[in-house]
């Protein structure tokens, strides 16, 4: 019962009218700028958290985070509206969700995004309440070999994004492996393809990449054809899913958020990985994979939970060991210090009241966030019928700003063209950027843990089979790459006994 | 020759760039043995890769051809005024301030539109423009130069 | 009792001077507001709350707006190479540590900008030990211990640090060299995945800041000893304790101006740094931080920088490091 207790004293301190005020003002920033493209936690945090000084310790860590995971919700509104990615971990969102907003579901799509996410953050602050102690052991058995092996089964999954061409999307992977490769290499401390530009020093950004293959090459797209946005405009149905709808994404739903729990504990790339990985395998254990792509309400349901429960469990190392596992969390981890609390395992018994709190409060700014989100459908979708010739230049605007303020600097808006040219370029060839981002985000991590596992393995690779969680990662890589060959392999088979047929 | 025949070929040539890029500027990093990689290593072999991926794409494109699909019609006044609307933005913001790059970007990038009116596009920058002070400048403090730094001097 | 006589002249006389310096330097060099503390790495980071410690106190010593201006990229260097451009009249100070200063300088052959040309020395503002951990499940419970076992086991001799080019990895050279096995070298991107690797045993060792293993001493993380001049926590030998007389290791935060700022100018704002620091409440969160106060003179910064440069260049030549 000691739970129960604990709780208590969680929800003592966050429904306290500061706790509550400053809960609501985090996610309702969080909200905005996970609508707004470009602009992300990152920077929102960094700006904000001089002015959290002022707040007692607990009433700040709440409103950071209240920015954080309510920037998850919002991110999926402008990847389900007009295909540009708020935030990171909605890039997947782009893929179905937008062709649900082109068939007039948007409604639908933001509907189950909100109520995906609300469940999945449900579910992980209970997570957190009761097991975030053991749970924070899982990062320990991650060693370099179980990384590789992770990366390496996200990789082969990766080819599962491709609609169209499969080599074409290994080529859009590797492609993006080595986009990922440009900056300082953490391994050897060396300048790798940054041709002497310090802004390439940190390598190329997230933002700047998703913003151009995403964003703005489809918005040149969309500004070549002009009955696309007609259809936009004419079919706008309820807000509301359809049973049918209701019945496929709910399970979806539960799989994102347990996929996306377990993912957000591990540090790096926990959340963007969440995202992707539930993607994959819904597609993978579903019945119709074609339809995926083309606006399965499932393809929105399941990453849309996965990365509001990774944006929440991936506070489990930093409130129970003081360990950060990204950058967000490591400025909150600075404003612990700033006022006085070192982030460490001793946190849970020195201030209960901070950790219990903090927990529960995401319980509570979650309730908030399907309440605000909800009702804001509505507005969302009517922002539809904004004649497009207004829409995109004010999109173009909010992601050069918001790509500016990540560093400070105009050689990202640069970078941004760039990608957007590329994007296009991609576009018009029928070469899908997914697989791409995918690969740059893994690429470093996939690296970094194979050259670290053979450095201390000295140059042994058995170390990646003969650890059970290492193996059984490579197996189910393999097992994956079994069944995307086996389609391909039985239309080839089928090809030939239809020739056979036609000549006979 | 088909159209998807010459989709496909360029994409490759794509690959083949970049995989010969990779391939030639990691050999200039250390490359190392498997036991101890250097930074050349891995984007080494990626690049090797990627070049044997983009050849099996353009050559496949020549050996079989199937479906005869159009290409969408390619116009190059949306690529290069939203482009460089962008790039605008850029180079504007820090010598003349928020203000002005943003009213540019409205401009430049509306004229990129079939149905652009020039009242309307104007009217939408100070829309925006309103917009962008009081959510970033005033809400979320952001700081970016808002005049020109000539004149900030000045003053 | 002469003597106790004369220690107050002397005492007073000094005082008496200061006080006038202070004062006639004050009235003579007025410092024009903004001053801006350029931290060239992102908001909330160790830096950055120094900085913004360090500023909070500066607004009232020196009754001028004192901000902290985050310049974040390339490990430090953009903030560094923009700091070099601002105005040399005291508005702006630069926040600096070894890499920037001592490592880099060594370890690049194109550096956009000089640590000895383009700023000149304020003040050391604390110091950071480093300290040799092993996972809390390890059987290695000592110095001696670990050095059996390397020896035994040279396949094995593996460190991790939480950057390559970083202090604590040439450190680990240092420890390599004495132990005379060669030691493997595993960077991490950061104390944070660093800390996670060693509580899980992934490696059998590392090197890195005393506050980032403290709080994980002694159930999740054995630290074996510490880095410093003498003891940093009552029951962890240092090095020179062992009989590793050459063993030290220590970090350090300071702030630089750029090298057109006058001598009078420093001073004052040396003073003001110092006293800022020197405030209990300030000292006690650096302290939490698990890190030292210092507060030295420009002149007593400068012979730090050349001293590390002295006792690091030989091991990070000997080292073939190379960033570029």
């Amino acid at each position: 019962m000691e739970l129960v207790s604990n709780l208590a004293l969680g929800f003592q301190t966050a429904i306290s009218p500061l706790n509550l005020f400053y809960c609501f003002l985090g996610v309702l920033i969080g909200t905005l700028i996970g609508v707004l493209p470009g602009i992300g936690p990152v920077q929102t945090i960094a700006i904000l958290l001089p002015a959290t000084f002022a707040l007692p310790p607990v009433t700040a860590l709440i409103m950071l985070a209240g920015i954080y995971y309510g920037a998850q919700y919002g991110g999926s509104t402008t990847s389900i509206l007009v295909n540009v990615p708020g935030e990171a971990s909605s890039v997947v969102t782009c893929m179905d969700g937008y062709q649900m907003a082109l068939q007039g579901r948007a409604g639908a799509a933001l509907t189950i995004a909100a109520l995906g996410s609300f469940f999945a953050g449900c579910f992980a602050t209970l997570l957190l309440a009761v097991l975030a102690i053991p749970l924070s052991e899982l990062a320990f058995k991650f060693g370099p070999a179980e990384y590789f092996s992770l990366m390496v089964f996200g990789l082969i999954g990766s080819i599962v994004f491709a609609s169209g061409s499969v080599i074409k999307a290994v080529g859009m992977v590797v492609l993006g492996l080595i986009l990922g490769m440009v900056g300082t290499d953490i391994t050897s401390g060396t300048q790798r393809f940054s041709f002497g530009i310090p802004e390439l020093a940190d390598g190329l950004g997230f933002v700047p990449l998703a913003m151009g293959l995403f964003g703005i090459s489809e918005i040149i797209k969309s500004l070549e054809r002009r009955e696309k946005r007609e259809v936009l405009k004419s079919k706008i149905m309820g807000f509301w899913m359809s049973k049918k709808e209701i019945k496929a994404a709910a399970p979806a739903v539960v799989r994102g958020t347990l996929t996306g729990s377990l993912l957000g504990i591990l540090p790096g790339g926990g959340v963007i990985l969440a995202s992707f990985i539930s993607y994959m395998l819904e597609k993978k254990i579903s019945r119709d994979p074609q339809s995926f792509g083309k606006g399965n309400i499932r393809g929105v349901a399941s990453p849309e939970s996965a990365n509001n429960a990774a944006s929440q469990t991936c506070f489990v190392p930093l409130l129970t060991l003081g360990i950060p596992s990204n950058v967000i969390l490591a400025m909150m981890a600075g404003a612990m210090i700033i006022h006085g609390i070192q982030p460490g395992p001793r946190v849970i018994s020195s201030n209960p009241s901070l950790f219990w709190g903090v927990i529960v409060s995401m319980w509570v700014g979650n309730l908030m966030l399907v309440i605000l989100n909800l009702p804001l459908i509505g507005i969302w979708v009517k922002l539809l019928s904004v004649p497009y010739r207004l829409l995109y230049p004010a999109i173009l605007l909010f992601c050069c700003i918001g790509i500016y303020s990540v560093n400070n600097n105009t050689f990202d808006i640069g970078l941004t063209a760039l990608f957007g040219l590329l994007g296009y370029t991609f576009a018009k060839l029928e070469c899908e950027p997914a697989p791409l981002i995918l690969g740059f985000v893994l690429g470093p991590m996939m690296e970094e843990n194979l050259r670290r596992g053979m450095l201390l393995s000295r140059g042994d690779p058995s170390i990646f089979f003969t650890r059970p969680l290492s193996l059984a990662f490579l197996l189910m890589a393999l097992a994956m790459l079994i069944v995307i060959a086996l389609p391909a392999i039985r239309r080839k088979r089928e090809d030939a006994f239809r020739e056979e047929g036609e000549k006979s | 020759m088909h159209i998807r025949r010459t989709k496909d070929f360029k994409a490759g040539l794509i690959f083949i760039f970049f995989g010969i890029a990779s391939a030639v500027f990691s050999a200039g990093y250390q490359i190392g043995t498997s036991a101890k990689m250097g930074p050349g290593y891995f984007p080494f072999a990626l690049g090797g890769v990627l070049t044997v991926l983009g050849l099996v794409v353009s050559l496949g494109s020549l050996s079989r051809g199937e479906g005869t699909r159009k290409a969408r019609s390619f116009r190059v006044k949306p690529v290069v005024l939203v482009l460089s609307s962008v790039v605008l933005f850029g180079l504007l913001l820090r010598p003349f301030g928020l203000v002005f790059s943003t009213v540019i970007l409205i401009i430049v990038s509306s004229m990129a539109s079939d149905e652009f009116k020039k009242k309307e596009a104007i009217l939408n920058a100070f829309v925006l423009l309103a917009i962008v002070l009081i959510v970033f400048v005033y809400f979320l403090k952001f700081q970016i130069p808002l005049l020109p730094s000539l004149l900030v001097g000045r003053i | 009792m002469r003597s106790i006589i004369s220690k107050w002249v002397g005492m007073v006389v000094i005082a008496a001077v200061v006080v006038f310096l202070s004062v006639s330097l004050g009235s003579a060099q007025e410092i024009k507001g903004p001053i801006k503390i350029i931290v060239p790495y992102p908001a909330g980071g160790g830096s950055d709350v120094l900085a913004r410690l360090i500023a909070d106190k500066l607004k009232d010593s020196l009754s001028q707006t004192v901000i902290v201006e985050n310049k974040p990229g390339a490990g430090g260097r953009i903030g560094t190479e923009y700091a070099k451009g601002q105005p040399a009249d005291g508005s702006s100070m630069l926040f600096v540590n070894p890499a920037l200063f001592v490592v880099s300088p060594m370890v690049y052959s194109k550096l956009s900008y000089d640590p000895d040309k383009d700023f000149n020395p304020l003040s050391q503002i604390n110091t950071y030990e480093f300290v040799l951990s092993v996972p809390g499940s390890s059987s290695i419970k000592d110095v001696k211990g670990l050095m059996e076992w390397m020896k035994k086991n040279p396949k094995q001799a593996n460190y991790g640090s939480p950057a390559a080019g970083s202090l604590p990895h040439f450190f680990g050279l240092m420890i390599s060299k004495y132990a005379g096995v060669e030691m493997v070298h595993a960077p991490y991107s950061g104390s944070a995945p660093l800390v996670t690797a060693l509580i899980g045993a992934q490696i059998p060792m590392a090197v890195d800041v005393f506050d980032t293993h403290i709080q994980h001493h002694p159930d999740k993380i054995r630290i074996l000893a510490t880095a410093g001049a003498s003891r940093k926590h009552p029951d962890i030998p240092t090095f020179k304790e062992l009989g590793y007389k050459d063993i030290e290791g220590v970090g350090w935060n300071g702030i630089v101006v750029p090298s057109k700022t006058p001598k009078p100018v420093i001073d004052k704002l040396n003073q003001a740094v110092v006293k800022a620091i020197k405030m209990p409440d300030v000292t006690q969160k650096i302290q939490q931080m698990g890190s030292d106060v210092t507060g030295t003179t420009a002149e007593e910064f400068g012979n730090i920088l050349k001293h590390d440069r002295e006792k690091w260049g030989p091991i990070i030549k000997a080292s073939g490091f190379k960033a570029d």
